[in-house]
């Protein structure tokens, strides 16, 4: 399973590439797999071109983006991203919720957790409404 | 391997990154490296120094005027099987006589009026250096003057007492002073890699929330540790040798008797600091990793 924080969580002192790498990295896989794997999901996020970026010299859309990337690149079978646009305005909170759509029609189920309500209103996906840590509702995609 | 070798890589660059507080703690190691191998040098040395005196020691055993040349021979075969005793040296009146005119020198004419030679025959006996132990030295005395034929038995006891309460002080402030310091080395490396436990606090929850194991989180802080003393160590062994070299080239123009407890660095020790300093270090970093929580 691949996360999304809300708070990108990137290291700092890492570059775009390396911040991606380190998810494969834990799990001892070989360097030049680990090249290609980057380089693709980067490209999947459309920021190759941003590979040996600091993540502080990044905007707050392009952050999220390479969190994406970040939890991507291991090939989850789910998603889950826990309030992805929270930081974001308007204009890339679309880009990344586009970027959502794209990795599920690929086949991940992405799981999100947010309280904007726009964002699933115009979904057209299964919603499950939460109050209080209970489910209060349900509405079929 | 791979694990290695990106552990090996990240803490080389933290290292670098953190380059200040690594420069203070490496000279820190350093410092106390340098301490300790310059006081084991000049321990060695006086140990060695002590040895030397040591096999000067000799116990002299006085013969009776009137002992007969076969008891004679007897005491000296009994001398000759004791495995505790080394060398045993006879000295005849005649020729504790010639001794003692070559020392008076100018003055030997004093002995020109003496009828007889007044001094006794003896044995200089020489003990195994391992057993110059002021109690077993007195012990010893005591037997070898029971012994028929034995008129007096001497030996340089204050001296012997000096010397060996020299040499276990010497030992003792060795051990003190090594444990010390390498306690001190330990704790050094502790406090430095906590400090950069903490300042990489949010990096490790990253790492444990993307599914990093404890030996991915904990080898780099481990091999900074590791880095760092060896570092250290060939800090103080480039300075206990610049040390060395100096006081050869210039400090016994001014101080001669500085020679005598300095007289040459095996190269054991050089190479043995950095590796202490690497095994102090590693302890140090092992200790601190061990607090990072899961």
């Amino acid at each position: 399973m691949g996360v999304v924080f809300q708070d990108f969580r990137l290291l700092n002192n890492k570059t775009v590439f390396d911040n991606v790498a380190l998810a494969l990295r834990i799990h001892n896989m070989h360097p030049k797999e680990i090249k290609d794997d980057v380089n693709n999901v980067l490209k999947d996020v459309k920021l190759k071109h941003k590979a040996h970026t600091l993540p502080q010299h990044l905007s707050g859309g392009e952050q999220q983006r390479v969190v994406i990337a970040r939890a991507m690149v291991s090939k989850p079978t789910v998603l889950l991203a826990d309030e992805p646009t929270g930081n974001l305005d308007s204009a890339n909170s679309e880009i990344i919720m586009n970027l959502f759509k794209e990795i599920n029609a690929r086949g991940t189920t992405v799981l999100i957790a947010t309280h904007n309500e726009s964002l699933f209103h115009e979904s057209g996906r299964r919603v499950i409404y939460l109050k209080d840590s209970a489910i209060e509702s349900e509405v079929s995609g | 391997m791979r694990v290695l070798l990106y552990s090996i890589q990240s803490a080389l660059k933290n290292l670098w990154a953190e380059k200040w507080i690594n420069l203070l703690t490496t000279f820190s190691v350093g410092i106390g490296l340098l301490i300790l191998s310059a006081f084991v040098t000049v321990t060695l040395n006086m140990d060695s120094v002590l040895k030397k005196w040591g096999k000067s020691f000799g116990i002299v055993v006085y013969l009776d005027d009137a002992i007969s040349a076969e008891t004679t021979g007897t005491v000296r075969e009994l001398f000759k099987q004791d495995t505790d005793i080394l060398e045993v040296i006879y000295i005849s009146e005649d020729e504790a006589l010639k001794e003692l005119r070559n020392i008076l020198g100018e003055d030997a004419s004093i002995l020109e009026n003496l009828e007889n030679n007044p001094l006794p025959s003896s044995f200089e006996l020489k003990l195994k250096r391992d057993l110059l132990d002021p109690v077993f030295v007195k012990k010893k005395a005591g037997e070898i003057k029971k012994m028929s034929g034995i008129a007096e038995v001497q030996y340089g006891e204050k001296w012997l007492t000096s010397l060996n309460t020299v040499s276990r002080l010497m030992k003792a402030s060795s051990i003190f002073l090594g444990g010390a310091i390498l306690i001190a080395i330990i704790f050094i490396t502790y406090n430095t890699i906590k400090i950069f436990f903490y300042r990489r606090k949010e990096e490790i929850e990253t790492l444990k929330l993307l599914g990093a194991t404890k030996s991915f989180i904990r080898l780099p802080f481990l091999i900074e540790g590791l880095v760092l003393g060896i570092i250290g160590g060939i800090i103080g062994s480039l300075a206990l040798f610049g040390i060395h070299s100096l006081i050869v080239a210039k400090g016994f123009n001014f101080m001669p008797s500085v020679r005598a407890i300095i007289i040459s660095i095996p190269l054991e020790i050089f190479l043995s600091i950095p590796i202490v300093g690497a095994l102090m270090s590693i302890a140090g970093s092992f200790f601190a990793v061990g607090k990072i929580r899961y």
